[in-house]
């Protein structure tokens, strides 16, 4: 990002048409997703029984839809109540101009970040875990045993439940406490596991701004180098929350990672316009925050989670339509339901990291096991799985991988509400050696070949 | 003048089509025509809400529809609930909410969805928004005569602003006046039970079961145990 974008999208946050959040999330957004579906002739193309989209045809006419979507809407700051827009040159010069690759973490455990395609051959790379609470006495075993997964690439890490035993309250200097710990701790288990290097993202026990001033661009904090999270608080919104972290970012000459989450059944409505705003705000976050990778999960409000079929037909339509027609690094989210120690866990990573690499992803982050409802519920056994799918699938067709999903898809979706949310790290592995206990183990390589036979090259 | 049918056709149609002057109209036509309040309300509001809560359900509808109709209801109610004899107020609404989402948090979606499934259920909500500070719950919640506080957080770090806000009530003497409900993200029940509230659901759509556990148990608050549904 630069000074002239921080200064662009700040002025215009003080300036454009005013709206209310209301009138925003209940009449516009809506209003207008449902227009330009319409316009564009997308109603009703969700086809829950064939959840990988294979259409070349149908991911570029969401694209073109989403960027008319982009212009017409902008983005609101829900701040000031105010609309940020941008041209068609702007917004074009945004998504032209972003990197299409990009140099994370040093020395052995540098990796590359590049623009994919559909059913590209080399694998995105994978970022674990998501957010998930983790007691301060766990997060390092807990991290270390994740980072020590080869097929991990660059480390998220979970959000600490307390600060020194303390309560985390958000907005109060516990948070900033909190950030400059989560670097800490994040240092010592990649030291542990052997990665020093390794590139991390930052600062995910930030909820308000304070989390992230604590500890990015610090001596001792989070590095440059580190991807800062600037998280929307909503598709197709900001805030001065996550502009205060982008332009943080700026002020320390950092990597800026930018993401929402567009909801099925929510503002965006069906399906189809989940996927129409996910890319809307995917492109618009560009000329936003001048990202360096940007774009966006999405969740199914039915269940909170994406791994259901009309879950999986968005996000392979969001990340085709942006893969085939940009050359923007674009992300993603696991988002499972279904716990650790439990084979549902497995499956949905399964179908998830499957999409993703054969739907042209650059990175995704996970896993959300148990629903990131449960504090220390989340292993890496699940983010080793992910992790080895995604290598396996990239360079998969469509087809073939629409046809493996399918067959695992009546394995869990029946338990989607449902979910069996497992047990926490310490009840399935082994905190001396941070190994898997052998239940855990065993549905692993149980699933693992179930998959395999499926047709998926695992290792 | 219209007759009871037509105007309680007009009323579900203003909410299920979620246009609030349509709703507020019909609710006026129906005290002028000397309806019964009450059987307004039930027969048609609540009606319609069941109706809209159905087809959101099936996805025929999604969040937006909700809250219009949510909103459309809430503003027929709003003309018809002070006509009802203040001892028969009780069977008009299934009871009174006051929800937020808490300090430190910005996530509305989840609370929003709360809102509308208990609007859509019959309970009458009084919708804070974000960032909500522990007191302005009590205020609100005094104001209105709340039988129920609902507190809303999506994130670790807001949640221990539910514990906050239970604290307050009980500092200020109100923990016997009000049922408390906590949900969102990394809430559970034994989050729920630990800061001393009555009642957890786990999905937005379990609030309305919830409070109506509530309400329909003869419990009193605090419960000494939350009541658990969907976790």
């Amino acid at each position: 990002m630069s000074i002239a974008t921080i200064l662009r999208t700040l002025d215009r946050a003080h300036s454009g048409p005013v709206i209310s959040v209301r009138q925003w999330d209940v009449e516009l957004v809506p209003g207008k997703i449902s227009e330009i579906l319409n316009k564009f002739d997308l109603v009703g193309t969700c086809n829950p029984q064939e959840p990988i989209n294979d259409s070349d045809e149908l991911a570029d006419r969401f694209f073109e839809a989403a960027f008319e979507l982009a212009l017409e809407l902008g983005i609101l700051c829900i701040d000031t109540e105010r609309v940020i827009k941008f041209s068609r040159e702007e917004l074009e010069e945004a998504i032209y101009c972003a990197p299409k690759e990009l140099l994370l973490g040093e020395g052995l455990d540098q990796v590359k970040l590049v623009a994919r395609r559909p059913e590209d051959g080399v694998k995105p790379l994978y970022v674990a875990p998501l957010g998930i609470v983790v007691s301060e006495e766990l997060w390092v075993p807990l991290m270390q045993a994740i980072a020590q997964e080869r097929e991990v690439d660059i480390l998220q890490g979970g959000s600490l439940a307390t600060v020194f035993g303390r309560p985390i309250r958000s907005g109060t200097p516990y948070e900033t406490l909190a950030g400059r710990l989560n670097a800490q701790l994040n240092r010592e288990a990649l030291w542990r596991a052997g990665r020093p290097g390794m590139c991390t993202t930052a600062v995910i026990t930030s909820v308000t701004v304070f989390g992230q001033l604590g500890a990015y661009g610090l001596l001792g904090g989070f590095k440059a180098t580190d991807l800062a999270l600037v998280l929307s608080p909503a598709e197709l919104k900001t805030s001065y929350t996550a502009l205060h972290k982008a332009t943080q970012a700026t002020n320390c000459g950092g990597l800026i990672l930018a993401g929402a989450a567009s909801m099925i059944g929510g503002y965006a409505g069906p399906p189809e316009g989940a996927a129409l705003s996910a890319m809307a705000f995917a492109m618009l976050q560009y000329a936003l925050y001048g990202n360096h990778c940007g774009g966006a999960g999405i969740m199914d409000v039915r269940y909170q989670g994406n791994s259901g079929r009309h879950g999986m037909w968005s996000l392979s339509v969001f990340l085709q339509g942006m893969s085939r027609n940009t050359n923007l690094l674009i992300n993603t989210v696991f988002n499972q339901v279904g716990g650790p120690d439990t084979e549902m866990l497995l499956y949905e990573s399964v179908t998830l990291a499957l999409n993703f690499a054969t739907s042209g992803t650059s990175l995704c982050i996970g896993p959300r096991s148990a629903g990131g409802k449960l504090a220390d519920h989340l292993s890496p056994l699940e983010c080793r799985l992910s992790g080895e799918v995604l290598r396996a699938g990239a360079g998969l067709p469509r087809a073939q991988v629409n046809e493996i999903v399918k067959a695992l898809l009546p394995k869990y979706e029946a338990n989607l509400s449902d979910p069996p949310l497992g047990v926490s790290f310490s009840e399935c592995h082994d905190l001396d050696t941070l190994q898997p206990r052998a239940s855990w183990l065993d549905k692993y390589h149980k699933v693992g070949e179930e998959v395999a036979k499926l047709g998926v090259p695992l290792p | 003048m219209a007759n009871k049918e037509e105007i309680l056709g007009k009323l579900s149609e203003g909410i299920m089509k979620g246009e609030t002057a349509l709703a507020r109209q019909a609710a006026e036509e129906s005290l002028a025509a000397g309806l019964d309040p009450l059987e307004t309300i039930q027969q048609g509001t609540s009606k319609a809400m069941e109706v809209v809560g159905l087809r959101f359900r099936s996805f025929e509808i999604f969040l937006p529809e909700l809250i219009m109709a949510a909103e459309a209801a809430n503003a027929a109610m709003a003309v018809l609930l002070p006509k009802i004899a203040s001892d028969r107020r009780k069977e008009a609404m299934a009871g009174r909410v006051v929800l937020g989402t808490v300090s430190g948090d910005v996530h509305d979606i989840g609370k929003n969805l709360v809102s509308a499934v208990l609007s859509a259920a019959g309970f009458q909500v009084h919708d804070l928004g974000v960032d909500v500070p522990s007191k302005k719950f009590v205020d609100v919640a005094q104001e209105v005569e709340a039988d129920i506080i609902g507190l809303s957080s999506l994130l670790t770090t807001s949640m221990q602003y539910q514990k906050d806000a239970i604290d307050y009530v009980t500092d200020m003497g109100l923990r016997d006046k009000y049922f408390i409900i906590v949900g969102g993200g990394p809430v559970t029940p034994t989050w729920a039970a630990q800061i001393g509230a009555d009642g957890y659901g786990r999905r937005a759509a379990d609030a309305a079961e919830l409070c109506r556990l509530l309400m329909q148990g003869g419990h009193k608050p605090p419960l000494s145990q939350p009541i658990v549904v969907g976790g």
